[in-house]
This record gives C-alpha cells, sequence and structure tokens, in this order.
C-alpha cells in the first residue's frame, strides 16, 4: 500500500536499511552519545512495526501461536529498554540533539507501521507469496537492527578512543563516568547486536528473494528520458569539456542499446510491426549505436581523468537513465527473457516512449555538432597532442609539423586547451556519422506511433541516391521537435 | 565532548591516493567497454553488447561521484595513486580491484561521502559479477 509520499513498505524499509549502512560506513560523522540518544527509538518504532505485521499462521491454541521471532523481538526490545532507562538515570549521554539519519530510520519505520493495516489470518489464511514477501520484511528490519547497532558501537568506540587520547584537563570537564558509560553502552550494545545476528544469520539474505518487487514504473523511462534530455542540452549551452561530450555521448549509446533491446523484444510479441523492425529499424539502431559509441570513444580519449566540472544534474540524470532501463531489462546478472519484459511493462508503450527517445537524439546530436564547433570547447591537454600527432602521422605526409600543438607548459601540467583544427575536424565527422545515423533511426522508428506506418516511413526515411544529409533532415527534424515537446 | 575534530574529518593521503586509484580504474573500465562495443567484430550479441554498455555506463558514473569527492584543491595529477594494475584488459577485472582497493584502507580514512561509490561499486559488481 503506498503512503502519503508514495512508498511502500518494502521501499520504506530498503531506505532504512541504506540508511543504516551509511551510518556504519561515514564513521567521521558519529558521535556515539547522539546516535545512543538516538537509538532507542529507533529500536520502539521497530518493535512497533514488528507487532503490526500479520501473524504468519493460524493456531487456536495461544501458547502455539507466540510466534519464536516476536520472542526475538521482545528481547531486543528489554534489552534496549534497559539502557535507555540506564541512561536516563544518569548524566550520560545527557539532554542533545539526535542523530539526523536514525531519526529518519525511525520516521520510515513509524510510517510503515501506519501502512499495514489488521488482517485476521485465523479467518483468512495467508497465502504464501504474502508469507514470503512478510519473512522477506521481518528480515529486512531485524537486519536494520543488526546493522544500526553495530554503527552504534563502531561510534561509541571511536568516542572511546577519543576520550583516552584526550588531555586529563579536558576529560576533567567532562560529565563524571563518562569513560565508564561509553564503555557500558558500547559492551549492551554488542549484546543487542549478537542477539540481532542470531535473526540476521539464519534469513538475510535468503529470506529477500521472496521480497514482493513492484512491477518498474511506467512512467520512468519516459521521463527519464525527457530529464536526460533536458540537462544534456543544458549542459551543452555551458562551458563545455570532453568530459561532457563523452558522457552524453556514452548514455546516449546506452540508450541505443536498451532501445535496441526493448524493440526486438516488442517485435518478437508483436508489439510493433516485427517486419518493420527485421528490415528498417534493427540495421538503423544497429549504425546508430556504433555511431554513438564510436563518438564516445572519441571524445573520451580527450577527456583528462578525473575530470571534474561536470554538471550534477547531467551526471544524475545519466544515472537515472541507466536505473531505468536496467529495471526494466535486467534479471539477476544478465538481460531478462522477451516473456519477463512482456511480463514487466507494456511493450507497445515502451516502444512509442523509445520512438519519443529516438527523435530527440537527433536534435541533441546536433546540438553537440555545435558544440563541437564551438572554440571554446576545452580539453586534456596530452590527449589533445597524442591525438594530433596521431592524425597527422595518418596524413600524406607523416609528422611533419614544427609547431607544438599544445603549449610545453600545458601539455607538463596537462591542463585544458582548445582543440586544434586537425583534432576539430576528426570529430566533427565523427559527430556528422552520429547526426546521419540517427536521423535514419528516428525516420524508420516513425512507424512504431504512426496510423499509417507506411507513409510516414517513406516520408523520414533517407534515399540511397539523395544528396548530403542536412538536404534530408528536415522532415525528421520535424518529426523529433513534434516529438520532443510530446515527451516534455 | 566527542565531536569530532578537524583532523578526523580530513582524509589522509593514504584514502586520496586509495580514492585517486579507483577513479583511474573506473576510468578504464569505462573506456574498455567502450573500446569493446567500438571493436570489430562487434561483441558477439545484443545481450552482451547491452551488459557492456551499462557496466561502461555504470563505471563512468560512478567515476564522476569519485572525482567530486576529491578535495577542490587538489587535482588528480597531485596524487600519488595506489592503483598500478591499470592494465587488465577485462573491465569487470578493473571494477573488482577499484572495490578491492577501497578495502585496502578503513572507511573512515576515505573523503567523507566515499560509502556511495563503494555501494556503487559492490552493485554494480553484483549486477555484472
Amino acid at each position: 500500500m503506498p503512503a502519503l509520499e508514495g512508498r511502500s513498505v518494502g521501499e520504506l524499509l530498503l531506505d532504512c536499511d541504506l540508511l543504516v549502512r551509511d551510518v556504519l560506513m561515514d564513521t567521521p560523522l558519529m558521535d556515539g552519545r547522539v546516535m545512543v540518544r538516538t537509538w532507542g527509538e529507533v529500536v520502539e518504532a521497530a518493535a512497533d512495526l514488528w507487532r503490526a505485521f500479520p501473524e504468519s499462521s493460524a493456531s487456536a491454541n495461544e501458547f502455539e501461536r507466540r510466534d519464536p521471532d516476536q520472542v526475538l523481538m521482545e528481547q531486543l526490545q528489554t534489552m534496549n529498554a534497559s539502557l535507555m532507562k540506564a541512561a536516563r538515570r544518569r548524566q550520560w549521554p545527557g539532554e542533545g540533539p539526535g542523530d539526523d539519519r536514525l531519526l529518519r530510520v525511525c520516521e520510515n519505520l513509524t510510517t510503515a507501521a501506519g501502512l499495514l493495516p489488521r488482517r485476521r489470518t485465523d479467518v483468512r489464511p495467508m497465502r504464501p507469496e504474502v508469507r514470503s514477501d512478510l519473512d522477506a520484511a521481518k528480515a529486512r528490519l531485524v537486519h536494520v537492527l543488526y546493522v544500526g547497532a553495530h554503527g552504534v558501537q563502531v561510534a561509541l568506540n571511536r568516542d572511546l578512543r577519543y576520550l583516552a587520547a584526550m588531555p586529563a584537563s579536558k576529560r576533567a570537564a567532562l560529565p563524571a563516568e563518562s569513560m565508564k558509560r561509553t564503555v557500558e553502552a558500547r559492551d549492551r550494545m554488542a549484546a543487542f547486536e549478537q542477539l540481532a545476528g542470531s535473526y540476521v544469520w539464519g534469513t538475510f539474505p535468503a529470506a529477500l528473494h521472496g521480497e514482493h518487487k513492484p512491477l518498474p514504473e511506467p512512467d520512468r523511462l519516459r521521463q527519464a528520458l525527457a530529464t536526460w534530455d533536458i540537462q544534456a542540452h543544458r549542459a551543452l549551452a555551458g562551458a563545455i569539456t570532453a568530459a561532457t561530450m563523452t558522457l552524453i555521448a556514452q548514455t546516449q549509446a546506452h540508450t541505443a542499446f536498451a532501445s535496441q533491446t526493448l524493440l526486438r523484444a516488442g517485435a518478437e510479441t508483436g508489439s510493433i510491426e516485427p517486419g518493420q523492425y527485421r528490415t528498417r529499424l534493427a540495421p538503423a539502431l544497429e549504425s546508430a549505436q556504433a555511431s554513438w559509441v564510436g563518438l564516445a570513444t572519441a571524445w573520451g580519449q580527450l577527456a583528462p581523468s578525473g575530470g571534474r566540472g561536470l554538471e550534477r544534474d547531467l551526471v544524475t540524470a545519466a544515472n537515472e537513465i541507466r536505473a531505468a532501463t536496467l529495471e526494466i531489462i535486467h534479471e539477476g546478472t544478465g538481460v531478462a527473457s522477451v516473456e519477463t519484459l512482456a511480463a514487466r511493462v507494456d511493450l507497445k508503450q515502451v516502444a512509442q516512449t523509445l520512438q519519443f527517445g529516438l527523435a530527440t537524439s537527433t536534435d541533441l546530436a546536433y546540438a553537440l555538432l555545435e558544440a563541437t564547433a564551438d572554440p571554446h570547447v576545452l580539453a586534456s591537454a596530452r590527449s589533445v597532442n597524442a591525438l594530433a600527432m596521431a592524425l597527422e602521422a595518418r596524413g600524406t605526409y607523416g609528422n611533419v609539423s614544427t609547431e607544438a600543438w599544445v603549449r610545453p607548459v600545458d601539455h607538463a601540467q596537462d591542463r585544458p586547451v582548445a582543440l586544434p583544427d586537425l583534432v576539430r575536424i576528426s570529430l566533427t565527422r565523427a559527430v556528422e556519422r552520429v547526426t546521419q545515423a540517427v536521423t535514419t533511426a528516428a525516420g524508420a522508428a516513425a512507424f512504431i506511433s504512426a496510423p499509417d506506418g507506411a507513409h510516414q516511413v517513406k516520408l523520414l526515411a533517407p534515399k540511397p541516391d539523395s544528396g548530403p544529409h542536412h538536404v534530408l533532415q528536415r522532415p525528421a527534424c520535424q518529426a523529433a521537435a513534434r516529438s520532443r515537446s510530446c515527451v516534455r | 565532548m566527542t565531536s569530532k575534530t578537524p583532523e578526523t574529518m580530513t582524509p589522509g593521503a593514504e584514502g586520496l591516493a586509495v580514492l585517486a586509484g579507483v577513479i583511474l580504474l573506473l576510468e578504464a573500465a569505462a573506456d574498455r567497454c567502450l573500446n569493446f562495443l567500438a571493436a570489430d567484430p562487434a561483441p558477439p550479441g545484443l545481450e552482451e553488447s547491452f551488459a557492456l554498455s551499462d557496466l561502461g555506463l555504470g563505471a563512468r558514473v560512478a567515476a564522476i561521484q569519485a572525482c567530486a569527492l576529491l578535495p577542490a584543491d587538489i587535482e588528480l595529477l597531485d596524487i600519488q595513486t595506489a592503483e598500478s594494475r591499470l592494465d587488465r584488459d577485462d573491465p569487470l577485472e578493473l571494477v573488482c580491484a577499484a572495490e578491492a582497493l577501497t578495502r585496502t584502507v578503513p572507511i573512515d580514512s576515505l573523503p567523507r561521502g566515499s560509502s556511495r561509490v563503494v555501494v556503487a561499486l559492490c552493485d554494480l559488481l553484483r549486477e555484472h559479477g
């Protein structure tokens, strides 16, 4: 059942798992006292959620109905209660702020408990898949406590090291018995962790296999493609670097591979016309893939190692493209079968989304062409020099140039430099191959949404005996512009 | 009492060297994927090509995220990297090497936020291992 912010119980638990993982990993952010103050609430919220879970089996006998897992949660709650009671009685850890991440865990757990409806298993037996999902949720919940408890323990150990290294004069200013109480809390947390661990070792991660996985969001891919298109254009409107061009080209190449995987599945299941796909679209997509890969490789050579300055939104959008395609296509460590793909998504709808993506990529390719001509595009001095020398060597006269391609001082420090004409011409050719290939692919994909596919294909596809590609690009670009407005 | 001192919040040279090594390995993995995809003959099937493309993009994004963790006044060239295994052919091996490299130092000696990179590496290996 969705929460107000749209997350399911499983998603809320997963978020908790990721949060405690963060707590454990980013130890420099930790403060043991702050974490102990918050930990009690985490355990209480977890216990509330546990109680809200439906009972997995119905039994008339009250004693038999007592779930052994419930006993474990009660034990954990008791241990936590005595730790909190001791803390309240003493000055340590005292009043103060709580840990933000653990507080978010509390919020998630409380929201999840509120989402669970009361369910009577004595009148309506639990289905096996619901039982598996319940087991997965329990495993995830105890794992959250297990990892979180370890995180608190690590923080307390850091505090102890800090206290031990502190000069006596500074230590005197601290609340009395700080060291002793920190040791006590650390040992209690270790016992808590061990008890939670006894459950985790028997269930995690095996129990997660039974977790109910919601189907991919039907609109996620469309949204990802639209956001990517916008961010890529924004990035090209700013200061352009080789790293930006590489990321754009590589993401476009990946979109092309994902498109072909999904469109092939669409053709095999009859969601799109198989003949059109096989004879026109598949070869055009292969050509588009190859040209994007070629462009990404060319720009990749020119991007400096560890290049920074990439727009964060662009990187996030690229990541989302990967995540959105992976969610649909991936299974295990490979590609899902056609049957699985068809069960996950409406392949006809996905095909239309991908058609829009192909159309917008035509426009993006032309934006890249313009960006390549921009004299302010910067690339790594050493890479520019190496590529220029390689290109010159391939020429009629070999390496005859008497002037250096980049200034020695730029080369020594591998500074970003402008592109020499020789390099720019080579890159321009690579982008032109892309524009040609994606224009053809967008034209070949027009049949997917056209009411009379044949007519559209005739309009958009380039003729073999036609002139330069820019004469042909207009109808496809117009189609691209129309599709862009649809996507946005 | 236990507020962290600036010294404990700043990554040491060892942590920076590891992160720099991770960046180089991930960039090499991303480039290697592109080289394989551009090779003639191309990878045998669409499934393999998609997997290579996904691994390459994942490695590229993780490398960019790792770069963003380097202190603003430090360039990768300035860091003595902890990695010399860049000549491997298999991109997955390069990602494996990057993940293994992160284990050579305690997580708290890496720059703040490195946990996301470590998780991204583990996810990549889980998806493609």
